[in-house]
């Protein structure tokens, strides 16, 4: 790799940190996938001259290889990417509202979960004035749900069964 | 063609009329609002074609099905994360293009190569129907398995900038692909004893994560708008001037669309990667695709509305449905006592002819409908944007949920929704993830079907006719073909 | 701020609790494959009659996945509260459980009646320049037969590998995505035999060899059966209507009530007459002895070609 910019005085290793890690990460999801391929396929049926799991194992090694060049690659050789800046608290509250939406999705059915999780969303997104909120929260919260569910008849997840929503 | 008046008069009727603007409009906007596609807006309409005509109730599904595919694009150029899974290469050119304040030229460049591949494909499946069907039948496992090849070879393409980081993505994607149930013995892979995972990850759960809530996301995370520049946006059509260098990308990438859709198991995003990264290699514009080269949009576009098109050649001439948009169809001539097969256009040549006119002026009606509903979203996008992306979210939610009725796919799209992130932060490209996902399935059943018939031996699939030959040439021109070209030049110098 | 959030959350806490007063009494059906196909299409023929026998909202749920097991475990797993049933076809619930780790087994259900039965064909391309099923036999006896499926496990693959082991063949099993990749591959040449309905025999360039049931077809007089051809083998598809285990019996009797009815109608016997799909009604005691019949018999097979341990 070619270094275009002026040459840092002092170039920290691992240059580009995030990406390393990440690499890292799934060169780790890579090994274990790969481990857990000998440990029972599960409740498999005897295969007659094929194995399933001959082509996954083929590709897990191809990813972790790709994978160390990659981690190798941010680690050593990459440009030092600029600084950013990110909102770190805001998005892991997004984010954190998100999962406990899709979790609550699980158990309450859709509705209840979702029009709370709209308006904790929107409120973590700094919406603060009332009417608006109000609105938008009626609308993509019961008012998509309606449209889905009761007009358009595709059935989103219930509270209870039978239950109206 | 005698009883050409008779067919107008089924076709002109206000039903059929009323069914072909609702059903093209409604398609556009499914497909353009994130998370909901083809497959969703045809459930939505099949219970209510049960009480239409045939030819209005067909007219409202194609128009939804060739509409969605359309609208896809919309999303994708506008706020970077495309509608459906076949406007997953629109996304390339198309955002970079709206991040320069072209959104409008943009989106000009997509209607129009959108209209132009879906009216070449209608051409080439009323001319040559029967024909290509049969081509299309010569394609075995083999042929197939060549074909998903040389649509990976495009991951190298769309990975800019890092090649490693790119095929790393792809290989992520393929093995994603193969959690779940084995397709040969019904084996379980990776599913930990769950029963979730035995059904393997939804490609649409996945897709809504990666791009839809990841956008979101990072758009919280930098605390940039993304659409700010773009909101109220009308589309401007390009200059006829500007066409003339793009004719050829447009007419080869119509081309692949054409005989990708009339293949089964494979469809409109196969034939988008596959003329993207064509079009990469041959055009003399290559080396600026993925920076907003409006080239890029015309390949994705043409390509994967043309698969709208010749998907219809197998349904029609053979009764077999390539897809689950296909197989929707087919059940709703079934419903209306119309037997679908190999006798449909002897037996029911009256309302074959109908379906070719219907599917002409659905794109025709795509084109006029594409101005007001682009604008409509414009308007949509400049409302505030902390509600566009509230109403990201619930749109992947909703999309995510209804795709096969499993609250589980919220989560799976929750969860790729925070690798997408961490993707995006670290610079590692999206789109092969996608393209090896969408592939997965088809390469490994069809590598593996040619397996069990080649005994098991691989070298065997080198031999095993013309058509895969000269498929593995092109997957080898698609590697080496930089590097021959390179070699060339030098010999050249050297001679010259 | 957190006034108006405390706000919010009661309203939703009442408003949930208020659902249990308001019950609407919609009744779900889940159908385990996806809109548009050959399940959900009967099933969606099957519940206006039915609905209207019941005078009760049915709502059609699908709930695709893993060749159906994902829909039929949201039945097993549902309360049994009479507000949700599934309408199932013999895959996920006679095959599937044997074949891999369901949540489910046949315990799991209550039976509330069969509507449909349909025999299988063993078929070939138009052009195959074989005439019998002897022909076939003989094939693949000294070279190779290679047969196409739905996928592993579905009645195309067990009726095939059931004649393949008891005519002693060599025989490649061929798996596809569906029927209609599996009809592509036959008009090219790849494959030689598929089992499949008569559906498919109408809509595809096929010819039927033989039919997989006791007696000749009306509708098909000419094609022999299995057991003419020397091999004794009956198999058909078949739907029906499934609650979860526990289900009362004032339910279960007016379900399969409407059931009759519903089989009954002209709507469903158009559909039938279209699709060729025979009509087979069976109450609940009946059915839920037919289906463990068919499931121990399918557990069988699946032992006897090797495909589970």
């Amino acid at each position: 790799m070619q270094q275009d910019g002026p040459v840092p005085e002092r170039r920290a290793i691992p240059i580009r940190p995030g990406e390393m890690a990440v690499a890292i990460a799934l060169i780790a999801i890579a090994i274990a996938a790969f481990l857990s391929s000998f440990s029972g396929a599960g409740a498999g049926n005897v295969a007659s001259t094929d194995s399933p799991m001959q082509l996954p194992r083929i590709l897990l090694v191809i990813w972790i290889v790709l994978g160390i060049f990659c981690a190798l690659y941010a680690a050593f050789w990459a440009r030092a990417a600029g600084p950013d800046r990110y909102f770190v608290g805001r998005v892991v509250l997004f984010g954190g509202i998100l999962l406990a939406l899709a979790t609550g999705i699980l158990f309450l059915g859709y509705l209840v979960p979702m029009t709370i999780g709209v308006a904790a969303l929107l409120w973590c997104l700094g919406e603060r004035q009332m009417l608006r909120f109000g609105l938008t929260l009626l609308l993509l919260g019961p008012g998509i749900w309606l449209l889905f569910h009761h007009v358009l008849g595709l059935r989103l997840p219930v509270l209870m069964s039978g239950g109206l929503f | 063609m005698g009883d050409l008046a008779t067919i107008m008069a089924t076709v002109l009727s206000f039903g059929t009329l009323a069914a072909l603007v609702f059903g093209t409009g409604l398609g556009i906007v499914i497909g353009a609002l994130p998370g909901l596609g083809s497959v969703v807006g045809l459930s939505i309409c099949l219970p209510f074609t049960f009480g239409m005509d045939t030819v209005p109730s067909l007219t409202l599904l194609l128009g939804v099905y060739c509409g969605s595919v359309f609208g896809g694009s919309i999303s994708a150029i506008l706020i970077n994360s495309p509608g459906t899974p076949q406007a997953a290469a629109t996304t390339l050119d198309g955002y970079p293009m709206a991040q320069r304040g072209e959104a409008g030229l943009a989106l000009g460049w997509a209607s129009v190569s959108s209209v132009l591949g879906g009216l070449i494909s209608c051409v080439v499946l009323i001319v040559a129907a029967p024909q290509l069907a049969r081509f299309a039948t010569s394609f075995g496992s083999v042929e197939i398995f060549a074909l998903i090849v040389l649509a990976l070879t495009c991951i190298a393409a769309v990975s800019r900038g890092n090649t490693t980081k790119g095929l790393l993505m792809g290989a992520v994607g393929l093995s994603l692909a193969l959690v779940g149930t084995d397709p040969v013995t019904g084996a379980a892979r990776f599913t930990f004893g769950t029963q979730f995972l035995s059904a393997g990850f939804d490609l649409i759960a996945i897709v809504i994560g990666l791009f839809a809530l990841s956008e979101a996301l990072f758009r919280v995370a930098t605390g940039d708008s993304g659409t700010a520049e773009v909101s109220g946006t009308r589309i401007r059509l390009p200059a006829l001037g500007q066409w003339k260098s793009r004719i050829a990308t447009l007419l080869r990438s119509s081309a692949i669309g054409c005989v990708v859709g009339a293949l089964p198991g494979t469809g409109a995003a196969t034939a988008s990667f596959i003329s993207y990264a064509s079009a990469r290699q041959l055009s003399p514009k290559g080396d600026k695709f993925g920076t907003g080269e409006p080239e890029g949009l015309v390949a994705a576009e043409s390509s994967n509305n043309a698969v709208t098109g010749s998907a219809m050649i197998p349904t029609l001439a053979l009764g077999i449905p390539g897809d689950v948009v296909t197989a929707i169809l087919l059940s709703a001539l079934v419903v209306h006592g119309v037997t679908p097969g190999v006798r449909l256009m002897s037996e029911h040549l009256d309302l074959v002819n109908a379906i070719f006119i219907v599917l002409i002026l659905i794109n025709l009606a795509m084109f006029v409908l594409a101005f007001p509903l682009v604008r409509v979203f414009g308007r949509l996008l400049s409302i505030p944007q902390h509600i566009v992306t509230a109403g990201i979210v619930t749109f992947g939610i909703v999309g995510a949920v209804t795709v096969r009725g499993n609250p589980l796919d919220v989560l799976t799209a929750v969860g790729f929704g925070f690798f997408g992130l961490v993707l995006r932060l670290t610079g590692f490209p999206l789109a092969p993830l996608v393209i090896g996902l969408v592939l997965g399935p088809q390469f490994e059943q069809n590598l593996r079907r040619g397996l069990l018939l080649n005994d098991g031996n691989f070298l065997a699939f080198f031999t095993d006719g013309p058509i895969a030959a000269f498929l593995f040439l092109c997957v080898g021109l698609a590697i080496f073909g930089p590097v021959l070209r390179a070699g060339f030049a030098r010999l050249r110098g050297v001679f010259a | 701020m957190n006034n108006q959030l405390k706000l919010g959350f009661k309203t939703a806490l009442a408003v949930a609790a208020m659902s249990a007063a308001t019950q609407a009494q919609t009744l779900e059906m889940v159908v385990p494959f996806s809109a548009g196909g050959g399940t959900d299409t009967v099933a969606r023929v099957f519940e206006p009659p039915f609905a209207a026998a019941l005078d009760r909202t049915v709502v059609i749920r699908n709930n695709a996945g893993a060749s159906g097991t994902i829909g039929a475990a949201a039945v097993a797993a549902a309360k049994a509260d009479g507000n949700t049933i599934g309408y199932l076809p013999i895959g996920p619930v006679a095959i599937q459980p044997s074949l891999r780790d369901t949540a489910y087994g046949l315990n799991e259900f209550s039976y509330i009646c069969q509507t449909t039965s349909t025999p299988v064909f063993l078929l070939q391309a138009s052009g195959a320049d074989k005439a019998s099923v002897q022909d076939w036999v003989d094939q693949g006896g000294s070279g190779r037969v290679v047969y196409g499926s739905s996928g592993p496990g579905t009645i195309p693959h067990l009726a095939m590998a059931a004649f393949a082991s008891a005519a002693q063949m060599n025989a490649i099993h061929l798996p596809f995505d569906g029927t209609g990749m599996a009809m592509n591959a036959m008009a090219g040449g790849e494959i030689d035999l598929f089992v499949d309905t008569a559906t498919v025999l109408e809509g595809n360039d096929v010819t039927a060899l033989a039919v997989f049931a006791a007696e000749r077809l009306d509708a098909y007089p000419d094609v022999p059966t299995m057991a003419e051809a020397g091999f004794d083998l009956e198999f058909s598809v078949w739907q029906g209507v499934f609650g979860p285990a526990g289900m009362s019996e004032e339910d279960k009797a007016s379900f399969s009530a409407a059931c009759k009815t519903a089989v009954e109608s002209d709507a469903f016997a158009d559909l039938a007459a279209k699709t060729n799909t025979g009509i087979r009604y069976q109450g609940p005691e009946e059915f839920e002895a037919f289906v463990r019949a068919n499931g121990q018999m399918n557990a069988d097979i699946l032992k006897e070609a090797g495909l589970v341990k």
